[in-house]
Formats: structure tokens, C-alpha cells, sequence
């Protein structure tokens, strides 16, 4: 299966109240409509698991399928995620208090207030810069495995109020040929600050249409525009999945900004959006698009940015 | 009869221009979007051939954006000269201001433009449909062909703004179009 990926969900120490009631997870309220969707498989209950990776800055829900937390063990999970690879670097999942973070496949158990939650420290390794960032590594707990550590999440509020600032600016900016400049420095911004979260939130912005739509075409080219390779990933994510916007603005959006990305990996995506895209001037411009992209498949070292 | 191409200000005027996306105009009233975004100076509107055979669309292109503030896509517009004729509007040959001889060549002048000949040169254009009279040339395209240009001569490299050839060259490396 593509991007099958095997990933260790940490378990709480006894006294520790973070895998206490799991059962939150499952009957955790929706809000918002998800960022991205995951499926799995866990090992030890022998269930499917479901998620909605969502906005944890809005406080929103997820539904795993997690119906058991058995203690003092680690615990695998493997994420049967069709489209692992486009995922973003960071997602989070939240139930009430408690987060989950996706983080490039990795997943981590965490929660705003600080509840100490674990990881094996080859993981914590792996994090990306924003999540050691966010996440202070402090040692409480001991080693309770070979290479296990303890992680706290004490900025997470803050860190979200920021990125909401950042956002609310965003949906303000009128969009004209003076503002330029300054609204692409605020989407580099979020997006060299806040990384794979910062993209996730644009994309959930743009979803959820809390952003006009003209806006967020301007946007969506600015997010395939920075050259920042922390990024690619997540921003290519953000833009491929913005091509099945309802909005012909965002839709076209997103083709400009996967041209400015170059990158051949997005041509089943416009291919894609080719065959379901309606209007015949939109589809001449993904045409345009995939005619490029095609070539710098076929020249990749000539041709790259 | 030519076919006149004319760089549009913002694909999003035109791109849902069509009647159809519009429930509260009146049968054959035309969305003002598109009106607005043919601005005119002293009543008259730039325009190059597109057709012409001596210059592509795309070195068209490349020969406007070469001489703007920035390498940027190149979104435009094309009018049959019959409804440019139809709109009641004059053609003049005024040589253009590219880094391009020939490209310069093909520019015109649309002139002595009434408010009503441009609104019915815009809805001329819109009746021939949106997919048939607009497009954009990706950057990237740009990028290679003023690259292209500087290195074949047509292009005047001293007329080419350096911001711009600058970031045509990191958008393409110089083993697709050695300089």
C-alpha cells in the first residue's frame, strides 16, 4: 500500500494522566470540517483507525477509533494513509485538551496544557524544526525505553494565538497591487515561522472560506512562490488539494502556484483536475501548467528553479 | 485581418466573465469586470499583433515583461480586428517599447475609444468565449524566453531590466539557454 508507514504512539506512565481516558478520543465533537483525513490500523485493539487531522487553534475534534489504552507499554500503530506522502509536515489532532501531531509520519501524543506525554528520543530526532520549536524536549520522566524521553508542550496557547494574528491579517488584506508586496511578506512569514502548522492553518482558511476567494488565489500563488524547502512538502499538499476548491479563483490559484513550484510530482494532480475542471478557459490554464511541468519532467536538472 | 493582443490586468476580470456565472444580468447585458479591466489612457489602448508569424505569443511575452518591474506571468486578451473595426474604434501604428526591434514593429495603438466602443469591443470578445480569447503565459515560459532572446539577439540586454533577467536566470539554469 502507498505510504504505509509504521509509527509508535507514545504511552503515558501510570501516575500520568495523558492516555487516562481515551475514550475521549472517540466521542470528542466535530467542528469544523477536517484538514485531512487518516486511516490506520491499530495493532494492539486489532481496529481500523479513522482520523480528521483539524485546527488545533479552534479546538476541534478527533475520532481515531481509539477504544483502549493499555498502560506502561508502547503502543504501534500503522498509518495505512493512502496519500501519506502529501500530508503535511505537522498536523495535529485534538481532543478537548489532549493534541495528537501527525509530524512527517511520526506521530506524537501531546496536549496544551503540560501533561508530560512520550517519544523515543530517535523520533524526537526526527522532528521537524517548528516541532522542536514548539516543544520544549525536557526530560521528566527518565529513559523508560531504550531512547525514551519525555516531551512537554507549554507554548503551545501562545504559539497559536501567534499564528492566528498572523492569519487575521491575512483574511484582511484587500488584495490590490499596492498591498503586494507587504501581503506576500505576511504569507512568507507564516509560512518561514510557522511552517508545515502554517500552511495547514492557510489551507484550512482557504477551506473553510473564512478568506475571499480572490484573496486566497493570491495567497495560494504566494505558497507556491517561496523557495523553502522545509515547506515543499506541506505547500504542495496545501496547493494540490486546493484544486478541488468549488471556487474557480482558488482553483486556478493553486495552478499557478504548483507552476511556480515546478514540481513534476504534480502532474497526476493536474491531470486530475484537468478532467474534473469545468470551465474551458481553467482548463487551457492547468494545460499550460502541465505542459510545463512535463517538460522540467523531462529536463529535471536544466529545468529546475 | 490581424489579431490583436493586449495584456489584461487581472485574469480573475475575464476568467468568470462568462453570462453564466452571472444569474442577475439581464439577457445580453455583459459583466463589467472585463470593461474595467481594459483601462485606456487618453483613449487609447496598447496592443501588439499576435499573429503576425515574426513574433510568438511567447516572445511577445517575453519582450513586454523583459522591460517591466518584475519577471511575472503573462495573462492576456486577444481582439478579432473585425470587432475592433465593428466597435468603431481605429488602429494606429505606433511603434512599441520593448527591448524587442521587432516586437516593437507589431505594436499599435487602438485609439479614439468611446466608453460604448469599448463595451461593445468587450462584449464582441466575451460572445467568442473566454477560452478562445484568453490566456496566460507561465512565468517560467517567460523566464526561458527572454533567456532565449538575450542569448539569440533579439532581445536588446541592455534594454532588459537587470531585476528581471536576474530572476529569469535563476528560474532556469544556464544549460537550457546558455548565456
Amino acid at each position: 500500500m502507498r505510504g504505509c508507514a509504521s509509527v509508535v504512539l507514545t504511552q503515558a506512565q501510570a501516575d500520568s494522566n495523558c492516555l487516562e481516558d481515551t475514550t475521549n478520543w472517540t466521542t470528542a465533537r466535530f467542528v469544523n470540517r477536517p484538514c485531512c483525513r487518516i486511516q490506520g490500523y491499530d495493532a494492539q485493539s486489532q481496529s481500523d483507525l479513522v482520523g480528521d487531522a483539524i485546527s488545533p487553534s479552534r479546538g476541534e475534534a478527533l475520532n481515531t477509533g481509539i477504544t483502549s489504552s493499555p498502560t506502561g507499554e508502547w503502543r504501534q500503530i500503522e498509518v495505512r494513509e493512502a496519500d501519506t506522502s502529501l500530508l503535511p509536515q505537522v498536523v495535529y489532532f485534538c481532543t478537548g485538551n489532549q493534541t495528537m501531531i501527525v509530524n512527517g509520519g511520526t506521530w506524537f501524543l501531546s496536549s496544551e496544557s503540560p501533561v508530560p506525554v512520550m517519544a523515543r528520543k530517535d523520533i524526537a530526532a526526527r522532528m521537524n524544526p517548528i516541532a522542536t520549536r514548539w516543544y520544549q524536549p525536557t526530560l521528566v520522566g527518565g529513559v523508560m525505553d531504550e531512547g525514551a524521553g519525555t516531551h512537554q508542550t507549554p507554548l503551545a496557547g501562545d504559539y497559536m494565538r501567534e499564528v492566528k494574528r498572523a492569519l487575521d491579517r491575512l483574511a484582511g488584506f484587500e488584495g490590490d497591487e499596492e498591498s503586494e508586496s507587504e501581503f506576500i511578506w505576511v504569507v512568507s512569514e507564516i509560512v518561514f515561522r510557522y511552517e508545515g502548522f502554517g500552511v495547514c492553518e492557510i489551507s484550512h482558511l482557504i477551506e473553510t472560506q473564512k478568506i475571499d476567494p480572490e484573496i486566497a488565489e493570491h495567497v495560494l500563488r504566494a505558497v507556491g512562490d517561496l523557495d523553502h524547502k522545509e515547506t515543499h512538502k506541506s505547500r504542495f499538499w496545501a496547493l494540490t488539494r486546493a484544486l478541488k476548491s468549488s471556487s474557480s479563483a482558488i482553483r486556478d490559484g493553486a495552478n499557478v502556484g504548483l507552476a511556480y513550484m515546478d514540481d513534476p510530482e504534480a502532474i497526476p494532480a493536474i491531470k486530475d483536475a484537468i478532467e474534473r475542471e469545468q470551465s474551458p478557459l481553467l482548463r487551457k490554464l492547468l494545460q499550460r501548467t502541465l505542459a510545463q511541468l512535463e517538460n522540467t519532467a523531462r529536463c529535471p536538472v536544466s529545468c529546475a528553479r | 485581418m490581424p489579431r490583436f493582443l493586449r495584456k489584461m490586468r487581472k485574469m480573475a476580470h475575464w476568467r468568470d466573465a462568462d453570462t453564466t456565472n452571472y444569474a442577475w444580468l439581464a439577457e445580453g447585458r455583459i459583466p463589467a469586470d472585463p470593461v474595467c479591466d481594459l483601462d485606456t489612457q487618453d483613449n487609447a489602448m496598447s496592443v501588439f499583433i499576435s499573429d503576425s508569424g515574426i513574433r510568438t505569443i511567447e516572445q511577445l511575452a517575453a519582450a513586454f515583461i523583459a522591460n517591466g518591474d518584475s519577471l511575472r506571468d503573462f495573462e492576456y486578451v486577444t481582439f478579432e480586428s473585425e470587432d475592433v473595426a465593428d466597435a468603431g474604434i481605429e488602429v494606429s501604428d505606433v511603434l512599441g517599447n520593448t527591448p524587442d526591434t521587432e516586437s516593437n514593429r507589431l505594436h499599435r495603438d487602438l485609439v479614439r475609444i468611446s466608453a460604448q466602443s469599448l463595451v461593445a469591443l468587450t462584449a464582441a470578445t466575451l460572445r467568442r468565449g473566454v477560452a478562445a480569447t484568453c490566456d496566460r503565459v507561465p512565468r517560467k515560459e517567460v523566464a526561458v524566453h527572454i533567456l532565449r532572446g538575450v542569448e539569440e539577439g533579439w532581445l536588446d540586454r541592455a534594454q532588459v531590466k537587470p531585476k528581471v533577467l536576474e530572476s529569469a536566470t535563476s528560474d532556469c539554469t544556464p544549460s537550457l539557454v546558455p548565456l
